[in-house]
């Protein structure tokens, strides 16, 4: 009895707790009252009030951001009655959406290059985290990642599930540009910088594919709940899965 | 097409519009002019629609040609060495002059301020990547040349809108001009500054901070003081332009157009989103100050800031009146054809009542009877809908869409029977008659035959001249029909695909309805907000309507009437019949 009873609770949707986090941002969390704050709840809450809110094209919402413990929405303050609005949101986010389109989870095998000569900072890594350069990679290539969210970067998926023995801190000076496809450890974080851009974590490795087309239906390669490996290629395979040299 | 060339870029130069919207859960910044206020207003005054592409530059202004004549207006921080060469001519800030082709703009250094906008009459046409032409300048996403640009570039430019007109106000001008010198920044407590000390936040507020030359589109860093918080280590989640974040070392970063569209560091304010166009002006070693505000004041002085801005510069692309604007509220009428299907599908008609705000009840030559006509004028009654006609050529088996070969005083005689019939009908159940929309072939050859939409006007006299005439949205029967002194009204669609030209895209055109209930809702906001729509070829097309109208026979039209009505409250625009604020006399 109890436990219908629960099973019951688990399948409510949680309720929308609205913040204003400034005039133009509206961030929603699930109520905490109703729901327990860990990511493994959260962070499918999120996914699929991000999903309705693409889907329902509510005028007056400018941008989405998912993060780990909100969505933020960006509003026009200008056009909108903010009221009026978070009213139209919270409707949206208790109706029911059909399955479609909530895109399946799928998993990515991601081929990187450990080689030395994309991998600058691979040493410093084995150095910090006292382990052999082989056993980083070794490690970094065993482990199974969740992509949380996209943010940062265009197509920059925060991935979890980095084994706590490579956390690694960032570099003190960021580099002004890091080429595209290079692989990082930032923190307890790892993760593919998919466009040429500043950044400050550790290069352990560079990746031919492309994670990230502006032009192509679907943006971006990894989406939120997508399952990610990396598979160890040597240089001459990296050079001939290069086939589009965008960087 | 004609194009610009960059001779020099100056010190930063880039393509921007009003940035990339929706993207920000793929990562992508939004990006866009950083004084947005100041593109708008050079669109505005050069004809533009708001969200054209413009060139932002940065502390030095750049060098281009056109190779052909080009109007071109500057705007945002001033330029005062701006010349035409090689005669020397000088060129004013904030009023548009035409450039050459023989000829070179030569902008040179800004001063008291950071960003100039160049603004062709046109607007920039590089690819839209995204949605947008804005480029990210770290990233190079949306630039055609991979980031800023560089001397030698070439850069499309749209056609001008043709004869704009444009009404200003040079005392609201000048004030918005003015607002881009202040240096007090209104902002609002974030929910993270909890982790800030009380003697923090008042450090905050009473400190003179200056800019850092450590700034850019990304963020502006604010030299003065470093600010001490319990939480330097916060988890990711997404942080609005205008936030200001402060890192590790305690330096507070204003996040500006390009930051990313996450962050991880505690906020503990935000610039409110009014300021950020004179913000992005501030140059380094510049002294500004924070002043508190509640959210509700901040949305507030947003919906002023607008108002103010239409009240400066609007932009009327015919004239035809557009937008009626009733005490700073943007209104627009929804209207429905109805009774056009018979007594079996007035179910239908009926639940499309809740959504519009006008009827147009079909008078038999195309469709309708009496029965349907007097049931649904009965309901739209009662839920105070007004009452139009929707008169037709005599053509049921073509449902009054083809046109046929009437004189125009047939046509008249026919219209006119029309209208008594309905008149009669109303008037039984208690109502009058309002308004009077032609349907299908008739309405379109009132606009390319100036005797049919003669004829249409007499029958409306004779009836009543006080009824709206209501027509397409920069039809030529429109302005035939007030040359004769009759009310009018010009009309959008929210279901149908336009052409580049403003007519509507024929039926026989896979592609002529719109079918699913967000994209009409988008139109119709489009439509009432922003006076244009998208041609279904992706260009764009001003509009200027005072009613929408929703088909009834379109499949799915419940649920587009639904998502065009929600779409325009949840955008403030109030939806009540036609406000017939153009009496002829």
């Amino acid at each position: 009895m109890v436990d219908t009873l629960i099973d019951e609770m688990n399948t409510l949707p949680p309720t929308p707790q609205f913040t204003w986090a400034s005039d133009r941002a509206l961030s929603v969390m699930p109520a905490p009252e109703d729901h327990h704050c860990n990511d493994a709840s959260t962070l499918p809450v999120l996914r699929t009030w991000l999903a309705k809110l693409h889907h329902t094209h509510i005028a007056g919402i400018v941008n989405l951001a998912h993060g780990y413990s909100s969505l933020t929405i960006t509003i026009d303050p200008a056009h909108v009655d903010p009221g009026y609005l978070v009213q139209t949101i919270r409707c949206a986010l208790q109706t029911s959406t059909p399955s479609e389109h909530i895109p399946a989870p799928q998993m990515h095998s991601i081929p990187v290059c450990y080689d030395p000569r994309y991998a600058p900072d691979l040493n410093d890594v084995a150095q910090h985290t006292q382990l052999s350069a082989a056993e980083v990679v070794h490690q970094h290539t065993i482990a199974s990642y969740t992509v949380d969210f996209l943010g940062f970067a265009p197509g920059f998926g925060y991935l979890s599930g980095l084994p706590d023995a490579l956390a690694t801190p960032r570099l003190n000076t960021p580099r002004v540009r890091i080429p595209t496809g290079c692989v990082g450890i930032g923190g307890a974080h790892t993760g593919v910088y998919p466009c040429a851009m500043p950044g400050g974590w550790r290069i352990i490795g560079r990746s031919p594919i492309c994670l990230f087309d502006s032009s192509a239906q679907h943006p971006t390669m990894l989406r939120t709940g997508d399952a990610v490996r990396f598979v160890s290629i040597n240089a001459d395979e990296f050079l001939r899965l290069q086939e589009t040299p965008s960087s | 097409m004609s194009t610009i060339t960059i001779i020099s870029p100056g010190q930063l130069a880039s393509v921007q519009d009003l940035g990339r919207k929706m993207q920000g859960s793929i990562g992508v910044s939004m990006s866009g002019a950083a004084d947005a206020m100041s593109l708008r207003l050079g669109n505005r005054l050069i004809g533009n629609h708001d969200d054209a592409a413009a060139l932002e530059m940065t502390f030095t202004g750049a060098s281009l040609r056109c190779d052909e004549t080009v109007r071109i207006i500057l705007t945002g921080a001033p330029a005062p060495q701006a010349r035409i060469m090689p005669m020397g001519t000088p060129v004013p800030m904030w009023r548009p002059f035409t450039l050459d082709a023989s000829a070179e703009l030569h902008i040179g250094p800004l001063t008291s301020g950071v960003r100039t906008y160049m603004c062709p009459a046109g607007g920039i046409t590089t690819p839209t990547v995204l949605g947008s032409r804005s480029t990210h300048i770290a990233t190079g996403l949306g630039s055609t040349t991979g980031a800023a640009c560089a001397p030698g570039d070439h850069l499309p430019i749209g056609s001008p809108a043709t004869n704009p007109s444009i009404e200003t106000s040079s005392k609201h001008l000048l004030a918005l001009i003015r607002e881009l010198n202040r240096r007090t920044f209104r902002v609002v407590r974030s929910p993270h500054a909890t982790t800030f000390s009380g003697e923090i936040w008042s450090q905050f507020i009473e400190k003179e901070w200056e800019i850092s030359r450590h700034s850019d589109r990304i963020g502006t860093r604010l030299d003065g003081l470093h600010l001490s918080n319990f939480a330097a280590n916060m988890r990711t989640d997404g942080a609005c332009i205008g936030a200001i974040q402060v890192p590790p070392n305690g330096q507070p970063i204003v996040l500006g157009v390009d930051s990313a569209p996450t962050g991880g560091y505690p906020i503990i304010a935000s610039v409110i989103a009014a300021d950020m166009s004179a913000f992005a002006q501030r140059r380094p070693n510049e002294g500004i100050h924070f002043e508190e505000i509640t959210i509700q004041q901040a949305q507030h002085v947003a919906r002023q800031h607008e108002q103010q801005l239409d009240h400066a510069v609007s932009l009327h692309a015919d004239a035809a009146h557009h937008a009626t604007s009733l005490n700073g509220v943007t209104s627009i009428d929804l209207n429905a054809d109805m009774a056009e299907r018979g007594m079996a599908h007035i179910k239908e008609d009926v639940a499309l009542l809740d959504h519009v705000t006008s009827i147009n009840v079909a008078c038999g030559q195309h469709a309708g009877d009496e029965p349907t006509a007097r049931a649904i004028i009965q309901r739209a009654l009662q839920q105070h809908c007004a009452i139009g006609a929707h008169p037709s050529y005599p053509d049921r088996t073509h449902f009054g869409r083809k046109q046929l070969d009437m004189s125009p005083a047939a046509i008249e005689e026919c219209i006119h029977k029309q209208l008594l019939w309905l008149m009669r009908i109303v008037a039984d159940e208690g109502g009058s008659l309002r308004h009077v929309k032609p349907h299908g072939a008739l309405y379109h050859s009132a606009h390319t035959d100036s005797n049919i939409a003669t004829a249409i006007g007499s029958a409306v006299h004779r009836v009543n001249p006080r009824l709206i005439l209501i027509g397409g949205a920069g039809s030529r029967a429109l302005a035939h029909w007030r040359a004769m002194r009759l009310r009018v009204a010009s009309e959008g669609f929210a279901d149908r695909a336009y052409e580049p030209d403003g007519t509507l895209r024929a039926r026989t055109h896979h592609d002529a309805l719109i079918t699913t209930p967000s994209i009409a809702g988008k139109q119709a906001a489009s439509i009432a907000c922003g006076g244009e729509v998208r041609a279904h070829d992706g260009s764009r097309v001003v509009l200027t309507c005072e009613t929408i109208c929703i088909h009834s026979d379109t499949p799915n039209a419940l649920a587009i009437a639904r998502a065009v009505r929600s779409s325009l409250l949840a955008r403030g625009v109030h939806i009540t019949p036609i406000q017939c604020s153009h009496e002829s006399a």
